[in-house]
This record gives structure tokens, sequence and C-alpha cells, in this order.
């Protein structure tokens, strides 16, 4: 189902920080906020911290988006019931390849300049 | 998993608490999970580093939950903009239907920016200040903690402020209700309460008062209970509904019927008591009490909101209608103030109408009135039941006052430090294009997260403290129970916190002006030209802070020298090993028959084990009980017409109550039991009736109370003759000048003056027992004498004497606590500032060893500089205190407020901590190595 007020992919870009982590720790599994807050902490070595606010208002917009959903009640795993599981859907995933385009693309760019050669 | 730790639960607290700012639907959608992470996030910092990184990562938290409430408000507030966009025809901007909410491109600017993204904008800044602060925890937390302990001690005192002595009390127009009282001054009787008379001439002739009433707090006994029970009651006169604008909530209001001799006597219960003992009994009208043994009927009871200001009362009873006298002052008179007369006009009036004493009252004439120096006083309510504490407690909130102060020009150093290791950022910024305006503000935005976080840590720490005040303050303090944590004082805090923080953002500020702005890019941040400057500023405040410190040691080392000499105040007896039990055998009992029950009870209680010495008394000295007093006659000096008549107060004691409190016998003989016969009147007096009144020939001498009938012979008179002279004793207060006193057998002859109908036993236990564990055996006796009379009020004598210097000794403690802060935040200050500037001049110093300075030279220059500092400090907070001191002046006892120990110990104090706190850079500026210090440059 389409929400009226969904933004055309394209559109979205560049991702806030705090967007983009919580779309790739999703790419490989599905997790619940604190799981998406380590696995982050842990891909970053601790660089990018979500607070708690930050990271369930940002797991909102991104469910608000559909680019994240939350796992239905059966779906769950059995380990914690009070935490919520989220998994990333397919305009996710199309989103967070775009993204990361775009960002191989400013890493080439920047190479290639003279300043960052090596 | 274990029980968190106490900051771990005290931040998951605060975070729940700020969290209700989020909108409802994410609350109930994230809420739970939010806190469960939470508490993962903070346990884990726990383990791993301990409590502070738990606050830090609380204060990280509480930042984000601040950031994200801005922007939901934004998103909430986008989402009706968008809603209604659409509604005109869907007109769109350019992101989309999305809305700016939650992107973040309309940060680049090109379009106007409306208040919504300014605010984003600023907190974004915000976040980045915070997070700058976090990556200096030592900076951050030292600054925060300084800043809390300042903050909080200050809202703690300001909390009881505010419920003491700033709301207004609890009743309709309450601005309005007003005490009256008279003076007399030439009786030794600086206040005195209200008679029957005066209170019946301000109903007739005072039309500036809408009502007068009389109120006295009476006990009486509960019985038909399972034990009966010692009860406070509020004897009130049926104009009491009038000035305290409120009727009961069911049943009647008092009326003239219930007040004239003969009328049934009948009650109001107030809400609690109705509620508690009688479980909210509907039929509880027309139902009654016994009280004293009299039946009394249960006319009404108070709505549920209204509260006496001082606890205590169950009930409301009718104030009996007394004869039209002028004597006898001994009545609370409250009074409304008619609508449109002010205090002033009120006090005017009054003061116009004691000139009709005479022509109403025969006995007392207008050269009567100037002999007492007669004057009567309206005041509010309020006013008259805080007076004793309003010095006491905005002495204190002055303190605190200064101790956040101090605080503040801590971490203000720290905040000047920090500005010079930012000196290049800022000439960067400057480069940039950054105004002096903006610095600033980047300035005041971190001190502002500094303060505001320090307000959140000081409302925690004023929470805590006002718990501890409320169970170890004094008892008697009114409104005291009342104090918490109210909006007012929480946005008192908040103030207090944001004020703080933009002062402490602007101080650096000051450095650079707006030509020394642009210098600062010009020399690339060195500022060397500047360090004479600089240093001289934090030289100041360090001054002020140990001037400040030295006020705050005088005001301590007064009130401390004030307390040891209450400590040697001589009581005139001895407390230890003493248990005083009160019984009230109330109005059940004749007179003979009470001195015969304490009597019996004495005999008994004397034949326990351990009980060394036994008396009855109807006043424990500086407890509680009754005394009587007046002016008295003298049969061998008859009084002149116009001597003003000597006064003194007397009370009922058995034989065994001067030798179970340790009052000494001087002359004549101790009270026998044979005393008690009733058959001859004797009395005895201490040592300053004897010497002032009698010049201390007072054995054999013939007193009385109860004289001055012209009718009868003076040798008829109800004579009592002086049989012993005992020591003197502090009977009401520590602090109280010696007055006569005087002590009849339970029954004097066929006087009996003296009430019985309350009574404690003194019972003196041999040293090394406990004397509190002999109360069950004495509840015993005393109920097998007499099942209906109720044991109340069980103290030992040491706590008596302690609850006497109670209020004295939180203010000494509080003031010491402050003191010692002040002392402690001022010498920091110091060594921060030596420290600071031996590093500074370590090339000069290093310069000076190698030309051939010797070890001690050095060190003595920089000792020589710190000292220089604290004696100025010193000179500036002598001349302070001399001048703020005064302010102490009501509440110390026998000590100057220009003690000359106190103002000689005090610097000398401060000078040696200073010394501490310089010698210790002094001494590695001595250690410098000088090649070492010339290589580094």
């Amino acid at each position: 189902m389409s929400h009226p007020s969904l933004t055309p992919l394209e559109a979205l870009p560049p991702l806030k920080p705090a967007w983009f982590h919580i779309l790739l720790a999703l790419s490989d599994e599905t997790l619940h906020g604190f799981a998406i807050r380590e696995a982050v902490e842990r891909r970053t070595g601790g660089g990018v911290k979500l607070w708690p606010a930050n990271l369930y208002g940002s797991i909102r917009d991104l469910a608000e988006q559909e680019l994240v959903e939350a796992l239905s009640e059966d779906e769950q795993p059995d380990d914690d019931q009070r935490r919520q599981y989220y998994r990333l859907t397919q305009r996710g995933r199309e989103l967070l390849l775009m993204e990361a385009d775009r960002l191989q693309q400013l890493v080439d760019a920047a190479r290639a300049s003279r300043a960052l050669a090596r | 998993m274990s029980a968190p730790p106490v900051s771990v639960r005290w931040a998951l607290r605060v975070y729940a608490l700020l969290s209700r700012g989020l909108p409802r639907n994410f609350r109930t959608a994230y809420g739970r999970e939010m806190a469960l992470d939470l508490e993962a996030i903070l346990q884990a910092r726990w383990i791993a580093r301990g409590a502070l990184a738990v606050w830090t990562g609380a204060l990280g938290a509480c930042l984000d939950l601040g950031r994200r409430m801005a922007r939901e408000r934004v998103y909430r507030s986008a989402g009706r903009r968008r809603r209604g966009a659409r509604g005109n025809g869907g007109r769109r901007r350019r992101d989309g239907e999305a809305g700016d909410a939650w992107r973040d491109a309309a940060d680049d600017g090109l379009f106007q920016l409306g208040w919504e993204e300014k605010m984003r904008r600023e907190l974004r800044e915000f976040g980045l200040a915070a997070r700058a602060l976090l990556r200096k925890p030592g900076f951050a937390g030292v600054a925060m903690l300084t800043l809390g302990l300042g903050i909080g001690s200050v809202v703690t005192i300001f909390t009881l402020v505010n419920a003491i002595l700033l709301q207004p009390l609890p009743y309709p127009e309450a601005d309005g209700i007003v005490e009256i009282q008279h003076h007399a001054p030439g009786l030794d009787l600086p206040n005195l309460n209200n008679s029957a008379g005066t209170l019946t001439m301000y109903r007739e002739a005072a039309d500036f008062f809408s009502a007068v009433a009389a109120v006295n707090n009476t006990r009486r006994v509960l019985t038909g209970l399972d034990r009966p029970e010692e009860v406070e009651l509020l004897a009130v006169s049926h104009e009491f509904f009038d000035v305290f604008l409120t009727q009961p909530a069911m049943g009647r209001p008092f009326g003239p019927s219930d007040q004239v001799p003969g009328a049934t006597p009948v009650a109001i219960l107030l809400w609690e008591e109705w509620q508690g003992r009688y479980g909210g009994d509907p039929d509880i009208l027309g139902k009654t009490l016994q009280l004293d043994g009299v039946t009394t009927e249960i006319v009404g009871v108070m709505p549920r909101d209204f509260e006496l200001v001082q606890p205590g009362p169950i009930a409301l009873a009718a104030f009996p209608d007394p004869e039209n006298l002028f004597g006898t002052f001994g009545t609370n008179g409250i009074a409304r103030l008619a609508p449109g007369v002010s205090l002033e006009q009120a006090q005017t009036q009054l003061t116009a109408l004691q000139a009709r004493i005479p022509e109403r009252f025969p006995d007392i004439t207008a050269e009567t009135l100037e002999g007492f120096g007669w004057s009567a006083s309206v005041s509010t309510l309020q006013e008259q039941l805080v007076e004793d504490v309003a010095t006491t407690l905005w002495l204190l909130l002055g303190t605190v006052g200064f101790v956040l102060l101090i605080a503040c020009a801590n971490v203000a150093n720290l905040f000047l430090v920090r500005a010079e290791d930012r000196q290049k950022e800022i000439a960067v910024r400057a480069a940039m294009g950054a105004g002096r305006g903006q610095v600033a503000a980047s300035f005041v935005r971190e001190s502002l997260v500094l303060g505001v976080s320090g307000g959140v840590l000081g409302v925690l720490v004023a929470l805590v403290g006002v718990e501890l005040l409320l169970a170890f303050g004094p008892e008697d303090v009114p409104r005291l129970q009342e104090a918490g944590l109210t909006p007012g004082v929480l946005s008192f805090a908040a103030l207090l916190s944001i004020g703080t923080g933009v002062l402490l953002g602007l101080l650096p500020m000051t450095r650079y002006s707006a030509r020394s702005f642009t210098g600062i890019l010009r020399d690339g941040g060195r500022g060397s030209t500047a360090g004479r400057g600089r240093n001289r500023a934090r030289s100041a405040l360090v001054m002020s802070q140990l001037a400040l410190a030295l006020v705050l040691l005088v005001g301590s080392g007064l009130m401390f020298r004030s307390f040891a000499q209450l400590r040697k105040v001589e009581l005139g007896f001895v407390p230890a090993d003493v248990l005083t039990v009160g019984v009230r055998v109330g109005e059940s009992m004749s007179l003979q028959e009470a001195a015969r029950f304490y009597q019996d009870l004495r005999e008994r209680v004397a034949g326990l084990p351990g009980v060394e010495a036994v008396g009855v008394g109807t006043q424990v000295p500086l407890g509680s009980g009754n005394s009587n007093g007046g002016s008295f006659y003298m049969e061998s000096r008859p009084r002149g017409d116009e001597d003003l008549p000597p006064v003194a107060m007397y009370r009922a004691a058995s034989p065994g109550y001067f030798a179970s409190l340790g009052i000494p016998v001087l002359e004549g003989r101790d009270m026998q039991p044979a005393d008690l016969d009733g058959s001859f009147a004797r009395v005895w007096v201490d040592e300053y009736f004897a010497e002032t009144f009698l010049d201390g020939n007072a054995l054999g001498e013939r007193i009385t109370w109860h004289g001055g009938d012209e009718e009868v012979d003076q040798s008829e008179w109800p004579w009592a003759v002086v049989t012993g002279v005992v020591g003197d004793v502090k009977q009401f207060g520590l602090r109280e000048d010696p007055a006569g006193n005087a002590y009849f057998p339970l029954l004097a002859g066929d006087l009996g003056y003296p009430d019985l109908q309350l009574g404690f036993l003194t019972v003196k236990v041999r040293p090394g027992q406990d004397e509190a564990a002999l109360t069950p055996a004495i509840r015993d006796e005393v109920s097998r004498l007499n099942g209906q009379v109720p044991v109340i009020r069980v103290r030992t004598m040491d706590d008596v004497v302690a609850a006497a210097m109670g209020g004295e000794s939180i203010t000494l403690v509080l003031l010491g606590i402050a003191a010692g802060m002040a002392l402690f935040l001022g010498s920091i200050g110091l060594f921060g500032v030596i420290s600071y500037v031996v590093s500074q001049r370590t090339r000069e110093i290093g310069v000076r060893i190698a030309l051939g300075a010797e070890q001690g030279e050095v060190s003595g220059m920089v000792l020589k500089q710190g000292l220089a500092v604290a004696g100025a400090g010193v000179v500036l907070g002598l001349a302070a205190a001399f001048g703020l001191t005064r302010v102490m002046g009501s509440i110390l006892y026998e000590v100057s407020t220009t003690d000359p120990l106190t103002f000689a110990v005090a610097p000398i104090l401060l000078l040696g901590v200073s010394a501490l706190a310089t010698w210790l850079p002094a001494r590695r500026a001595s250690r410098v190595d000088p090649v070492k210090s010339l290589r580094e440059e």
C-alpha cells in the first residue's frame, strides 16, 4: 500500500547518518532497537551512538517512509517479548543501494582530486 | 540481573520524567523500549566506567530526548501545515509532501528560515556544544558537579523559604487575616496576647476588622477508646469561620449560643480526623466525644481542603464566652481586615482605640497604661507564624547564595582557561567572518548546557536535601512539612540554572572587546600580551571568592561561638538519667483527688527497680507543662501606689521533684510528704526570686499571687510561707533571662491554685541504666491506678534539652556545611589559578633558576603571589563580614556580631588553607628544570 506522503526514493538522499546506519544494520538480519544501536556502535567503532529518542524517532520515520517494517507478532523471535524487531523492506534495500552508490561516487571524486591523491 | 545502582535508578527516573514531553503516541509506541535501552546502556557504563559515566550518559540521553521533542513538535506542526496546504489548492513546497520535518535539506539556507527551522538549528548547535563538552569529561564533570552542588544548596533552602515564608497561607484571601498582639514593656512583658475583654472591645468598636475571633490551642483527654489518649484541639469562638472565610462541609458552624454558660459543649471535626478515626461515618453529626470526661456533641465536619497551619488539632471546640475583663492575656486574637482596609490603617486605628481602654475598664487608668508602656499591634497571621524562623531562613538563603557565587567563580575560572585553549579556534572563526555575537553565542551555549545540567543535578541534590531537612529539622517550625519541590521551586531552579549558564558564558567574552577581537586573529591566538590582564581577571575572581568564603567562615564561626555559649548555659538541673512522663488526669478529678493520685503514683514508681528519685511537677524545665504567673504580693513589703508590681511564675511540684532533677536546695529545707497534707500553705522560691524581691532573706516571708482584695484584711489574704530557696532553672528556653520562679506543693494549703490537670513524673534512675526502659512499667502503674488516665509525652531529659537546642544546632550545621564548602571551593580556585600561573611562567622561572636563583627564592616568589591574592581576599572579606554579620544579631546568644576571637581566627584559617593551596604549585615551580623548560619553548 502506498502512503499518500511517501517521498519518491530519488528525493531522499543524502541520508542522515542515523538513517543510513540503521538501514545498513538491518540489511543482514532482523534486529530490535537496542540491537540496532549495538550493531551500529560496533560497525563504527563507537563513533556513532544512537541514543534512544533519536533511534526510535528515526525508526518511526523510516517506517513511515516504508523503508523498514516491524515484524508481526508471530514472526517475532521468542528471545525477548518486550522488544519489537524490524526488517528492511524492498524499498529500503533499494534506497540503501542508491545511497551507497552515491557515497561511492563521492569517494571516487575525492580520490581523483589532487588534494587527496596518495 | 542485580538491582541497578542508585545513580542508574535516579537517571532513569529523571529520563522518565523528561520523556513526558514527547507526544503521547510516540511514547506509547516506543517509551518502554527506550527506557529498557537506556537502562542497559547506563548499566554497561556503570560497570565499565563508574557513576560519572552514568551521569554523562544520562546527560547525553536527555539532550537526545530534547532534540527529539523539538523535532516532534516541528513534525506535528509541519503535518498540520501540509494538511492546510493541500486544502488550499495543494500548493507544495520544494521538498514535497514529506515536508521539511525530517529532512535537513532546508539547512542549506537557500530560503528564508521559519522559526521552527531556526529552533532546529539552535538545538543542533546545543547538541554540538554538549558533544564538545562530553569530549572534555573532566572539565564538564567538575563544572557540572560544582554548579550542581551550588544550585542544589540554594534550591534546598529556597524550597523552605518558599513553603514557609512566600506561599500564602492556605485560606481564602489569606493576606487579610491578622493577629492582634499587645505589648507591655513596663511589665517586662514585651508580647502579650489578648484578653476576653480586649477582644470584646475590638468586636464592638473596631469597624476596621470585619471579624475578630478568639483562638486557643488546648489539649484534652479523649476517652471511650481502647486506651485514653491526649488530643489537641483548637478552641475557637464562632467568628472563626468569618475570619477564615470557611464553613463546615457538613453540619453547622458554631454560633453565639454555643458560647453562653451552660450550653451543650460542641465540637467540629477536622476532615482527616473524621476520615481516620471515624472512617468517614456519614451519621457522625449528633454523635458525641468524651473530652476530659465531658460529653461533647459533634455538630460539623470541616472541608477536606481546610488545613490548620500547625499540626496536631483534631477538632474545633466552641470557645467559652468568658467574663468581660481586661486581665489575663492568654488568648490568641485573630481578625480579618474589613474590605479596603490596609494593614497600616488597621494599625493606626488600633493604636487610637487603646486610648479608650480606661473608659471601658474602670480598674485601668491612663496612667497605669502609660506605666505598662502599653501598645497594640497587628501583623499578618503569616508573619506572626514564621516570625521566629524568618531571620534564620533568609540568613541561610544568603549563605547558600554565597556558596553558589563561589562555585560560579570556580567554574568561571575553568571557563577562562578553556577559552584560552580555544584561542586558535576562535581566531579561525573570526577569520571566517564570525562576529563577536556568534562567538559569544558559542560560549553561552556551552555554559548553558553546563548550567542546565548543573541545575538538573541541583534539583536532585535538593530532593535529597529537603528530605534530610524534613527528617532532621526541628519539629516546631511551622509549615515545614509543606516544603516540597513545587512547580514554583522548579521554575526558580530553572531560572537560576539558566541565569548561571548565561553569565558564565558571557564572562570569557569580556576579554574580547570589539577591538581586541580582531587582534586575536593578528597574533594567531598566541595571546601573549593579554596574559597579564587575563591573570588579573582570574586573580580578581579568586580574591572575591576568598572574600565570600571568609564572610561565611566568620558567620559560621559566630554561630559556633553562640552555640558554645548556649552549651555553657547553666541549666540549673541535671538532665542525665532522667525520664519525664506526662500523665493527664484532666478535669475528671478534683484538686484533692489529683494530688492524691500523683502522690500514689509517685510512691509506686519509686518502688520500681533502679529508680533513685521520683518527683511530680506540673512543668518540666525546657519541656512542656503548665505554669502560671503574674504579679504577686509580699506581706513585708506592701506596694506603693506608684510601684509597678513584681512579677513571677509559679508551678506545682511534689517532694522528690528537686532531687530527681538535681535542683539544689540552697536554703531552708526540701519539700516533704507532710507538706502535702493541705493544712498549711508553703512555697519554694528560686535564688533569683529571693535576691531580687526579698534581698536574699526569703525564708519565712509570706507571699501570695491572690491578694489585693481590699475588702479583706491583708492578714487574711491566702499567704504562703517561703520554706526553701532552690537554684535557678532555665524553665522555657536556653536564652531566657533569669526571672523569678516559685514552686508550690501539689496541694498548697487550701489555696490549690496550681492547675493539676496535667502532671509530669520526673524519674531519676541509677547511672548507666536505660531510663527509657522504665516506660512500660510506669504505664502499667498508671493504668493500675486509673484506667482512664493517659500516659503522654514520654521523653528523656537529655532529649528535652536537645530539642531546646534543636533550632540552634540545625542552623549551625547548615552554616558549617556552607562555610566548609565555601572554604573548599575557594581554596580549589586559588590552587587552580596559582598552578596555572606557574605553568605559564615555567620559562621565566627556568631562566631565573638558570641565572642562579635558589629553590627557596622561586617557591617564595610563587607563595608570595598566592598569599597576596589571599590577603586581598581577607581584607575585602573582613570588611564585608563586618557589614553583613550584623543581620545575625538576633540569633546570636551572648556573642557580639563583631566577636574579636571569631574575626581573628577565621582569617588565620583562610590564610592557612590558602598557603597550603599555593604551596603545592610553588613547590613544583622550584623544581623546574631550566634546561628542559627552555628547550620546550
